[in-house]
């Protein structure tokens, strides 16, 4: 093998740059930060689901001791903010209407927290309510209480779109099965709650300090909120104590409360949301009501497919236009479907709203679609894998909503977790109730949705021979903090820990789109990887002088550089860069950008090649299930990838295991519970349950199919988001196998288990 | 005259990829009657277009056109309207 196609850094179990401090607490979380003179702040919360403010008296809070500023929404400039142009529905502040429980009102800024919670009550807002509307169904029909009174029908976004003939594709269709699917509301559990710390200084220049994944969607929104332009507002990234979405995205209502309560006292000003706070406001995953229908031949080809949605899209409309096509487009990555029509309407409801959540409507959509395909492969005999087999898209296959599939090893993928599992041996053949059961997904590797998706690094090259990186990517745990600087590990010869890796800084480090839709090792990879060559190019000509070498020809390996094959005839990385430094004036600044080859999706049709590749994931996993209590005991999940090749397979097996225990949760007993008013009832952790180590599969086994994709760095692409894909379909499968009984509606509690159980065996008795 | 019209989200009543306007007609009206269709402006109070939108003229970013809105429009000209979001998901 050439020299330069040994890869030293990359494919190995780098551990994550920041275990070490994360596990003995030194990292500094927002939380952690204090400064001096800081104030803490606190939000107002509407206790209406829909209501008219007529009036918010302040006067009390402002005598209250401790207490240094109060804000409404009448304090900024009224200007709607939000993602797209045509959904802007954000306030920074509700000036006129609230339109769910917790929708915010008013700030305080005080000397403690208590103060400011205390101040809070102090607070008169007169209110005069308004009838809410609490089931998108309801809230679609004429005559509706109207959310937003330029939304008819309550219809916050759609995606509708159809390809081939859909009436031909069922008239051809040998069997045609139908159901209805419904998926809940969930929140996922980051320990770090949002945090932000805002300044404003007296030359009018904004800081927000905040554990955001996205700082540059942050930084614009507020920018837009406060109509200023956006070199006056700086975002500084901490660490994240989570990300996976849910509200780390995007500016909140906090970020506008803390710079503005810093404006009126000249202090900066921290505001830490509580978990209660988190668990009733946004972002929240989309709940679903989904209308199946698959048509198939007799040997199980897909003719066509109806897909029709409503999405509880809550009280604003984050990202949703984006959300209503996602869900529609997996089926689209995954199998070939010769007919499809696809109409998804994401509803405005008094609810807190939703977002995008990891996943970002993947695993509900494949969970209606994995459940039916198994109900037609019964009905036809075939067993599951070989259904989907017959109908998964190949290399070189261009889905009718033109997406194109490169590099593809999905088949593969499958066989493997067929195999691995023991499937053949298993499948009909386990002891009653225990179950075993599949599903499969395909995923884009981070969506170019227009605007800033591209993304870039510089780095510097110092004279120890180690390296400072800057790109705009976020770790929120993901591991970017490691691939990355494994690149340019790789590239430059050195070590993992010879190069340190930045948080963002607006002020400083490139534009970023942020950590979003499976992008980063990709985008930011090729980003880092260009950056890297750059600063190498620049070495190389100097030591090739030097060495009297053709440049081309060098390697750098072990900190050394020198002519290929002639490794004693080099010089050291550190020795080269100070010459470089002393004797030619040269920093070493490597720059890089990327963009995907990708194409622009367009809303209006469902088309584009919106992602440069995709990746591929078939799961298996097997349960116990107790037929008295109802309890599911996951005995194990098998995940087979093709994810590109593994840059990191410890970071990417984080992931995947990380992804199996969030969607397992969202399959057995995650949800939001709301009254007939929408109020929250189950608003912390004590009643929103979530999967602790006590409900982690016994065993996770996690295989790679290890094939490079030809555009990714070093071979890359998805590999940790697309896992949750197939998971709750996979669970879901392995319950209908042991109890012998489709569940349609998540969760799937102990209670649905056993009165299922009960009610067959009822029958069977009879 | 007929101007060829593309955008990648739904602009009622915008036949076929086409719309009808008046000779002379500038960029910027052409915009404006899109926004009104849309239902969201495209341009501001300020005449700039919003940071939301990408408008390009056949084929190059309006900006590029030394006219800008005041470009007057030939038959089958091209018009491309592009929302951008602010972050993804």
């Amino acid at each position: 093998m050439d020299e330069h196609e040994i890869l030293e850094v990359i494919g190995k179990p780098y551990p994550k740059k920041d275990a070490r401090i994360k596990v003995t607490g030194e990292c500094r979380f927002g939380e952690d930060i204090q400064v001096s003179g800081m104030l803490h702040g606190k939000l107002l919360r509407s206790p209406h689901a829909h209501a008219r403010i007529l009036s918010i008296e302040t006067g009390k809070a402002e005598k209250l001791k401790g207490v240094r500023a109060i804000i409404t929404g009448k304090d900024f400039p009224g200007i709607l903010y939000g993602n797209f142009i045509n959904t802007r529905d954000y306030l920074p502040l509700a000036i006129d209407r609230v339109r769910y429980i917790g929708e915010e009102v008013a700030a305080v800024a005080a000397v403690d927290e208590d103060t400011a919670w205390e101040a809070l009550d102090l607070i008169d807002v007169q209110y005069e309510p308004l009838p809410g509307v609490f089931d998108p169904e309801e809230a679609m029909r004429e005559g509706a209480p109207l959310l937003y009174d330029n939304k008819p029908r309550n219809i916050s976004s759609q995606s509708v779109w159809e390809f081939g003939d859909l009436e031909k594709g069922l008239k051809e269709s040998y069997l045609i099965k139908e159901d209805h699917f419904q998926t809940q509301s969930i929140k996922h559990g980051m320990l770090e709650t949002h945090i932000c710390i805002g300044y404003w200084d007296a030359n009018d220049k904004i800081t927000l300090e905040s554990s955001k994944q996205s700082p540059y969607a942050v930084w614009r929104q507020l920018a837009m909120g406060l109509s200023i332009p956006p070199h006056k507002v700086r975002v500084k990234q901490t660490f994240v104590g989570a990300g996976n979405s849910g509200g780390k995205q995007e500016a909140m209502p906090m970020d506008f409360a803390a710079v503005m309560l810093s404006k009126k006292t000249g202090r900066p000003v921290k505001i830490v949301h509580t978990m209660e706070e988190v668990l009733i406001i946004g972002h929240m995953r989309h709940a679903f009501e989904i209308d199946l229908k698959i048509g198939v031949d007799r040997e199980g080809l897909i003719q066509a497919v109806d897909f029709y949605a409503i999405a509880d899209g809550g009280a604003h409309s984050s990202i949703g236009q984006l959300s209503i096509f996602l869900l529609g487009n997996p089926m689209m990555v995954t199998y070939k479907i010769p007919n499809v029509r696809y109409r998804g309407y994401r509803i405005y409801t008094n609810k807190s709203f939703c977002g995008a959540l990891r996943g970002h409507c993947g695993p509900q959509a494949v969970f209606a679609f994995e459940g039916l395909l198994n109900e037609i492969a019964d009905e036809l005999g075939l067993d599951h894998f070989e259904i989907r087999k017959r109908n998964a898209v190949t290399p070189g296959f261009v889905s009718l909503n033109d997406m194109k599939i490169t590099s593809c090893s999905f088949k593969e993928a499958m066989d493997k977790a067929r195999d691995v599992s023991g499937w053949d041996k298993k499948k009909g053949k386990l002891p009653k109730y225990r179950g075993i059961g599949m599903g499969a997904s395909g995923m884009v590797t981070g969506s170019n949705i227009m605007g800033l998706s591209n993304c870039s690094a510089l780095l510097k090259v110092q004279e120890d021979g180690t390296v400072a990186l800057q790109s705009g990517a976020t770790d929120v745990g993901q591991g970017c903090d490691t691939v990355l600087p494994m690149i340019v590990a790789e590239i430059l010869g050195i070590e993992p820990d010879d190069v340190s890796f930045a948080l963002v800084d607006s002020d400083l480090t490139p534009m970023d789109p942020g950590t979003w839709s499976s992008r980063v090792t990709f985008y930011a990879g090729n980003a880092v990887k260009a950056a890297a060559l750059d600063a190498r190019g620049q070495l190389a000509q100097v030591a090739a002088d030097i060495l009297k070498a053709n440049e081309k020809e060098l390697i750098f390996k072990k900190k050394m550089v020198y002519p290929k094959g002639r490794p004693d005839q080099g010089i050291e990385l550190d020795r080269l860069v100070r010459h470089c430094q002393n004797r030619k004036g040269m920093t070493i600044l490597g720059r890089g950008y990327y963009n995907a080859p990708a194409d622009t999706l367009d809303f209006s049709t469902g088309k584009g090649n919106f992602a440069p590749t995709y990746s591929f994931w078939a799961q298996v996993c097997e349960v116990d299930v107790d037929p008295e209590t109802g309890q599911v005991d996951i005995l194990n999940i098998w995940s087979a990838h093709d994810g590109g090749r593994e840059l990191n397979p410890m970071l990417v097996r984080g992931q995947i295991l990380g992804s199996s225990v969030m969607h397992l949760g969202q399959t057995l007993f995650e949800g939001i519970i709301r009254d007939d008013k929408g109020k929250t009832l189950n608003a912390s952790f004590l009643d929103y349950k979530m999967p602790t180590f006590m409900d982690i599969p016994k065993c996770q086994e996690i295989y790679s199919m290890d094939v490079p994709d030809p555009e990714g760095p070093f071979g890359a692409k998805e590999a940790g988001e697309g896992a949750g894909n197939p998971s709750i379909a996979a669970i879901a499968n392995a319950i209908a196998d042991a109890v012998g009984y489709r569940f349609k509606s998540l969760p799937i509690t102990p209670e649905k288990i056993a009165m299922a159980v009960r009610k067959k065996e009822q029958r069977e008795a009879l | 005259m007929r101007i060829d019209v593309k955008a990648n989200f739904m602009i009622p009543g915008v036949d076929r990829g086409s719309v009808e306007v008046e000779e002379n007609a500038t960029l910027g009206d052409v915009l404006t009657d899109l926004g009104n269709r849309a239902k969201f402006p495209f341009i501001g109070p300020d005449r700039k277009i919003d940071p939301g939108v990408e408008v390009l003229l056949n084929g190059l970013e309006y900006a590029f056109h030394s006219k800008r809105l005041e470009t007057h429009l030939e038959e089958n000209d091209k018009v491309e309207v592009i929302i951008l979001p602010m972050a993804g998901g």
